[in-house]
């Protein structure tokens, strides 16, 4: 259903600005009743308790239904039992990254798996567009070997790094992010190569 | 003569004589005033702070100090101590130690503790915050481990200042439970003859969830006059996350402490020995207790007191109010792993369960 996560935003923009209307909808109707000396006389009759109901079955079953309308979280679940296309071991101390290659090449469509591994502080792994976007990002806690498996559905050069905070040290004196890889993922696209530097 | 009659009036106040007021007002009022002071100082941090990310240092707006990454990051880290402890825990813990005691109209069980409360507030927030501005201790709230150990980053002595700052906190808010429990359940006043199991029953909530079964049933109420009022329930039902969560900050800040003076002792102990995930779980339980399970329900049980003084009637569903406190208890303790959806070791039942599901149920609650 969605290929990007800009497609899976503008979703929930809609999805939540419907839902938070419901809502608002739901609190002016009892604030107007209350003002008024004869409640208002709805040409549906909907039950208080039923709306309210179904507010909160819309809001638990939008995570329950929606689930695996996402591709990644299925592929995120069961990671384990699928053979990726390409597999990158990243290892990280230090606020620096061993990359196993500058840039990760891969192809549009690859599932690429990553195994990142903190040998001090807790860590994020986050790729993101140049527009400042993110495409995905995960924890990367130390000790642990912290894996995401992502199939790339758009091409393009993207650009890594941490996002969580891992102290001071992560910055120069200007503020310039230290562990911020400028293209560090190429995917080239199914119908032309994309260049590499 | 207008400045000095301004100024006499905001100093001396217009009808205001500060020998008539009680022990408990007086206390109350300086707690207060604390709060604001520290409330006024995390509001120019926020101001300091988005003035840099505006690039206020580089335009020559701001001080270049406050650019530097050490100095940024350590007014971030001490900033919601500052705002959440010092000025938010205070303001309310004063409001509910004078609040408790007028509803239930008994006397709060100890004046001197209450004393202590405002008093360690205060002075953990002060050594919190000067940790952070000399010492530039800046591990964020979120404290995730092995960072706020990291002695290459952060100095030794700011770490040890600033966990005392924190546990100085936590003691004030452990002394702020002990208050409002030992006065809710006292069996004096309006509470004499009745039985420690019947205030529980109904600080818990119980008794509004058994009426709401009885009434499903077709039996008779279950309590027609609940021991304790609703706003009563809801201060005692946040204090009790305001315990748990106290005990993990402070469990967290000792296990800190330990590490740190064993830097500074140079016995070099391993810091992976603690396991990052697992202190990360127990850490987020802990906090995530704060949003959940305290700020929440202390907003709720004082629009409960509000709403019936406003309106001069009854709450509206006052056992589904009850039963539904009872409820976020057990929903606040479950919804942590929300926090941890973006770590992959993570089971993945708890992202799903408590990440997902049990958090979205909140809105139930």
């Amino acid at each position: 259903m969605f290929q990007t996560s800009i497609e899976l935003l503008k979703f929930h923009w809609v999805a939540y600005t419907i839902y938070a209307l419901f809502i608002v909808s739901l609190i002016a109707w009892f604030g107007i009743n209350l003002t008024r000396k004869e409640k208002i006389k709805s040409i549906v009759r909907i039950p208080f308790y039923g709306y309210i109901g179904f507010l909160v079955a819309a809001g638990v079953g939008h995570h329950i239904f929606t689930y695996n309308a996402i591709p990644w979280v299925e592929e995120d679940m069961k990671r384990h039992e699928i053979k990726p296309d390409k597999s990158f071991k990243i290892v990280v101390a230090n606020h620096k990254w061993q990359l196993p290659a500058k840039p990760m090449v891969v192809n549009e469509g690859d599932r690429v798996k990553f195994h990142v591994t903190s040998k001090d502080l807790t860590y994020g792994f986050g790729l993101f567009r140049d527009d400042g976007t993110m495409v995905f990002q995960m924890q990367v806690v130390p000790n642990y070997d912290n894996d995401i498996l992502w199939t790339f559905n758009e091409c393009g050069k993207f650009n890594i790094t941490s996002t969580e905070y891992a102290g001071p040290a992560q910055y120069d004196e200007k503020g310039n992010d230290l562990m911020f890889v400028k293209h560090g993922v190429v995917v080239q696209c199914k119908n032309q190569k994309v260049a590499i530097k | 003569m207008e400045n000095k009659g301004f100024f006499n009036t905001l100093i001396n106040g217009t009808n205001f004589d500060a020998n008539n007021l009680t022990a408990l007002q007086k206390i109350t009022l300086r707690a207060v005033v604390m709060s604001f002071i520290f409330f006024g100082l995390v509001a120019i941090e926020g101001m300091i702070m988005r003035l840099v990310q505006a690039d206020a240092v580089k335009n020559h707006i701001l001080p270049q100090m406050f650019g530097v990454p050490e100095h940024y990051f350590s007014i971030m880290t001490v900033h919601p101590i500052v705002g959440i402890f010092g000025s938010t825990y205070q303001l309310v813990f004063a409001a509910f130690m004078f609040l408790v005691p007028y509803l239930t109209k008994k006397p709060l069980y100890s004046l001197k503790l209450a004393n202590f409360v405002w008093l360690s507030i205060t002075i953990g927030t002060w050594l919190a915050w000067i940790a952070a501005f000399i010492w530039h201790y800046a591990p964020l709230y979120t404290l995730y481990w092995p960072l706020p150990a990291d002695v290459k980053q952060f100095s030794i002595v700011g770490g040890i200042v600033f966990v005392i700052g924190v546990a100085l906190i936590m003691l004030g808010t452990l002394g702020f439970i002990y208050n409002i429990y030992a006065t809710i359940f006292a069996k004096t006043g309006v509470h004499k003859n009745k039985t420690t199991k019947e205030l529980l029953i109904s600080g818990f909530g119980i008794d509004g969830l058994m009426n709401l079964i009885h009434k499903l049933l077709g039996k008779p109420p279950y309590s027609k006059e609940p021991a304790l009022s609703l706003p009563v329930v809801a201060i005692f039902r946040g204090t009790v996350d305001t315990f748990l969560d106290a005990l993990v900050i402070l469990g967290a800040g000792i296990l800190v402490l330990v590490f740190l003076i064993n830097a500074a002792a140079g016995l070099g102990w391993d810091v992976h020995a603690i396991d990052s995930l697992l202190y990360k779980n127990w850490f987020w339980w802990g906090l995530d207790l704060v949003a959940d399970g305290l700020v929440l329900i202390y907003v709720a049980g004082s629009w409960y007191l509000l709403a019936t003084i406003i309106t001069g009637q009854k709450l509206f569903m006052e056992n589904v109010a009850r039963a539904a406190l009872l409820l976020e208890l057990f929903v606040s303790w479950m919804v942590w792993s929300h926090h941890l959806l973006a770590d992959q070791p993570q089971p993945e039942m708890m992202k799903l369960i408590s990440g997902e599901m049990v958090t979205a149920f909140e809105l139930l609650t």
